[in-house]
């Protein structure tokens, strides 16, 4: 019997026991996780679409030209997806450059920045205030940064942490607070 | 024709007079792929980057099969509303969100009636080949053809978008996607978590809503009640024109995964009273249940079945009217030898119907009856080429009055390059008779049972492309063939009784464009056009409605749209739309309306991040302006109201 029928065979037994429902969640997962092959084609084109409803303070861009720099730290599951997505792309007409890190450090210059697995705690630590827009993924069950990634109804969407935002000295546009499946808002 | 304009405003008079009535009956519809953006695939992981932020939001990235399609790659002119678009237009009602896509004619008649369209042929008797959905659900009416705008009412904060198709639909949609198809699609249940209570209320209309949702394991759910009133209008010389209502209606969405199957279960009950329509008593109650089953079959193979049932009781304006419709349909999606995406699948619809007059002599014969519509349909998506797409289908149609009907549709993309494509398509298209344009009669005036399927043959092509980063733009033109367009025709000797023929044809041609422009992340402007030029003439006939199946269409309407962000707490939404003349027409009882222009505008603030406060100004420019050439003697009056919507 496979996962999923496996996972529904449950269901119809008793929706109702805890235990029952971790299982089907978790093999809905597996089987869901097969079958995305778009999932991180699209988180790869969110990373870098994302620059342009942020506001940095400009002292964190430096000059007109110089780039927007987009960071990924921890296990990759990208692979070249994500060279070619941001190749030749532009965040508000400046260059979008991407750094893969092992350890990340507020001095790494990143503007936006990807965290998986072991790196999230740290990440998140090291950057903390710093101008620098943390995404994380529901996929690591961790800490959470700014941007969230979840998959909802087959689709990849976001949590928006807008008070992280602000102790990060971000704006987060409107556009993009309402593209989010949830926003935590920043205080007054 | 004296008996038509006695009956003008109730749905009879509809039919009669122009003879016409709004988009066919229902039909089928909905079909296919009641989500639009679809189907195109996404091979290329470099496309996406093409996409808009929106687009990359519904990029479903679960099946190989319903992959969306990004707009940038439809091969169609496709104008989406966005939740947030309609938010910020301040729009308060189904119709009034409309006016955001510039590929529609929104004229308001009165406080309860509407007339929309596409590509032209708009007015109350004559805007009937327009298609709409919501959320799969036909909303076409199968007794007269046409879309009771005033029973179409969404909480509009729960709406993920509007996709406004012009052109015809009938390959995927069916009988009566003529000149274009609305879809109107709410949020899946688990993006509407939590309590939202939301309130608006002004000098003109008002509504208050309060939803809750909550998950459990796979799936969400929601359930909503919605109060909405909508104010009198005005005579021309301000007095209260006496039209106003107002309704209630409550629903649920859930939506539910195990593992490779998905289920959705929705529906809505409501109760509308139109007291105030000419005195009488009025009321629209009704309700709908709809269940959705979705299994991916694994390597781009899907199957998907659908049932819905659909129930209206409306007595408004001296008619009374009952509809019960059933649809079910299924599909099948499969790639095949990896450049054929296929599509295939049936659908079968039966409606009842109750009809009786109170005003005149006008009854349907028989007066209740059962009509059925059944279809099935291929599509088959070949790539010739990388950058070459061609997309051919055809759908056969069955129904009770007309029998026969084959819907077929070829349709090209090229890309040009990520950033641009071009695309043309043809397609065959028709409209139904529906049962008051079947069995309507009036002893000694009007005799039934002779007005058969109204033809279209259209030829598009457009241009769409995203020439800079933060600028897009979609140029459509499309010329239609229509054929055996309804006439009223007098008997052998040029007397009566009338029956309607199918006696009419003509051309019509035009051109959409629109684009949008970040100007900075937190401003952004929209400008649409959209240019309409027609001829028709009916063939050895007197149609004595006076070829009122061609509508009254301005030659052109345009909208310039501002959004902007100020600061990080408030909002500035601009949005001017200008609407050329429309005319008096051949018909009679049309009064035509000057061309006017109109200013909306909107502040809002976010008060809290749970708390938003806005205040809306609409149809700023005149105090009062008439949109519809017809004879009701109602015009708009400039209005605002104040907005607050709390979630938690």
């Amino acid at each position: 019997m496979n996962a999923a029928n496996r996972a529904r065979t449950m269901i119809a037994g008793r929706l109702a026991a805890a235990a029952v429902l971790g299982l089907c969640a978790v093999s809905g997962q597996g089987a869901a996780a097969q079958s995305r092959p778009l999932e991180y084609p699209v988180k790869a084109a969110f990373l870098h679409k994302f620059g342009a409803f942020v506001g940095w303070p400009s002292s964190a861009l430096g000059p007109a030209s110089s780039p927007v720099v987009l960071c990924v730290a921890g296990p990759d599951p990208f692979g070249p997806v994500l060279e070619q997505s941001v190749q030749g792309q532009k965040v508000g007409g400046r260059p979008l450059r991407l750094k893969r890190l092992r350890a990340v450090s507020a001095s790494d210059g990143c503007h936006i920045l990807y965290l998986r697995g072991a790196a999230v705690a740290d990440g998140l630590d090291a950057v903390r205030g710093a101008p620098v827009l943390t995404v994380t993924d529901a996929a690591d069950h961790g800490q959470r940064g700014i941007v969230h990634f979840v998959v909802v109804d087959g689709r990849v969407r976001f949590q928006i942490d807008d008070q992280a935002a602000a102790r990060n000295g971000l704006t987060v546009s409107s556009k993009l607070l309402s593209l989010a499946v949830s926003v935590r808002p920043r205080d007054r | 024709m004296s008996f038509l304009t006695s009956v003008r405003f109730g749905v009879a008079g509809l039919l009669l007079a122009g003879a016409a009535g709004t988009p066919a009956l229902a039909q089928d519809a909905s079909e296919a792929e009641p989500q639009t953006y679809a189907e195109l695939s996404i091979e290329d992981p470099e496309r996406l980057a093409e996409l808009s932020i929106e687009e990359l939001a519904n990029v479903e990235i679960t099946s190989v099969s319903k992959r969306p399609e990004p707009l940038s790659t439809a091969p169609s002119s496709v104008y989406v509303i966005t939740n947030d678009d309609i938010r910020r237009s301040g729009a308060l009602s189904l119709p009034e969100a409309l006016r955001l896509a510039p590929n529609l004619h929104v004229a308001r008649i009165d406080a309860l009636d509407y007339a929309i369209s596409a590509r032209g042929l708009n007015g109350f008797e004559s805007a009937n080949k327009l298609l709409v959905l919501i959320d799969g659900r036909s909303v076409y009416s199968a007794l007269f053809s046409g879309v009771d705008w005033d029973q179409q009412h969404v909480m509009l904060e729960d709406v993920e978008r509007i996709e406004v198709i012009s052109g015809p639909g009938g390959t995927l949609w069916g009988a009566n996607a003529v000149n274009g198809v609305i879809n109107v699609i709410t949020r899946d249940a688990r993006e509407t978590d939590g309590l939202l209570v939301s309130a608006s209320g002004g000098s003109l209309d008002s509504v208050a809503n309060v939803r809750y949702g909550g998950s459990f394991n796979g799936g969400g759910w929601r359930a909503y009640v919605s109060g909405y009133e909508r104010g009198s209008l005005e005579k021309a010389d301000g007095a209260d024109a006496n039209d106003g209502w107002d309704g209630v209606q409550a629903g649920f969405r859930t939506d539910l995964s195990l593992g490779r199957d998905s289920l959705t279960l929705q529906g809505d009950v409501r109760d509308n009273s139109i007291d105030q329509s000419i005195g009488l008593p009025g009321y629209v109650r009704g309700g709908n249940l709809l269940a959705r089953w979705e299994r991916r079959l694994g390597e781009g193979s899907a199957l998907e079945v659908q049932a819905y049932y659909d129930r209206v009781r409306r007595e408004a304006r001296g008619i009374y009217d009952a509809l019960d419709a059933f649809d079910v349909q299924a599909q099948h999606a499969f790639t095949w030898r990896n450049r054929h995406q296929i599509v295939w699948g049936g659908g079968w619809r039966v409606a009842e119907d109750d009809f009786r007059n109170f005003v005149n002599g006008f009854v349907l014969d028989p007066l209740s009856k059962r009509t059925s519509l059944g279809n099935v349909f291929v599509q088959d998506k070949i790539q010739l080429s990388p950058a070459l797409d061609l997309t051919v289908g055809v759908k056969y149609e069955h129904s009770s009055y007309t029998g026969a009907d084959w819907l077929p549709s070829a349709r090209l993309s090229w890309r040009l390059s990520d950033r641009s494509m071009l695309w043309g398509a043809v397609s065959r298209s028709v409209r139904t008779p529906s049962r008051l344009e079947r069995d309507l009669v009036f002893p000694g005036i009007v005799v039934n049972g002779t007005f058969g399927t109204e033809k279209l043959v259209a030829w598009e092509a457009g241009w769409r492309g995203r020439p800079l980063e933060n600028l897009s733009l979609s140029v459509s033109a499309f010329f239609n063939q229509y054929d055996d367009l309804r006439t009223n025709e007098l008997s052998p000797g040029g007397v009566l009784p009338i029956f309607l023929g199918n006696e009419a044809e003509g051309e019509t041609w035009g051109i959409e464009a629109w684009g949008d422009w970040a100007v900075t992340p937190n401003w952004r402007l929209g400008a649409g056009f959209t240019a309409l030029e027609k001829d028709f003439r009916s063939n050895s006939s007197l149609d004595v409605s006076g070829l009122e199946v061609q509508g009254v269409d301005p030659d052109w309407h345009a909208s310039l749209r501002s959004q902007h962000d100020i600061g990080e707490r408030m909002e500035l939404d601009l949005r001017l739309r200008a609407v050329d003349d429309t005319p008096v027409g051949t018909a009679g009882g049309y009064v035509g309306a000057d061309a006017y222009a109109e200013l909306d505008v909107r502040v809002g603030w976010r008060l809290t991040d749970r708390a938003e406060l806005s205040l809306t100004g609409l149809n700023l420019l005149d105090e009062r302006h008439r949109e519809a050439s017809e004879n009701r003697g109602v015009e708009i009056p400039r209005s605002v109201h104040a907005s607050l919507r709390w979630r938690y």
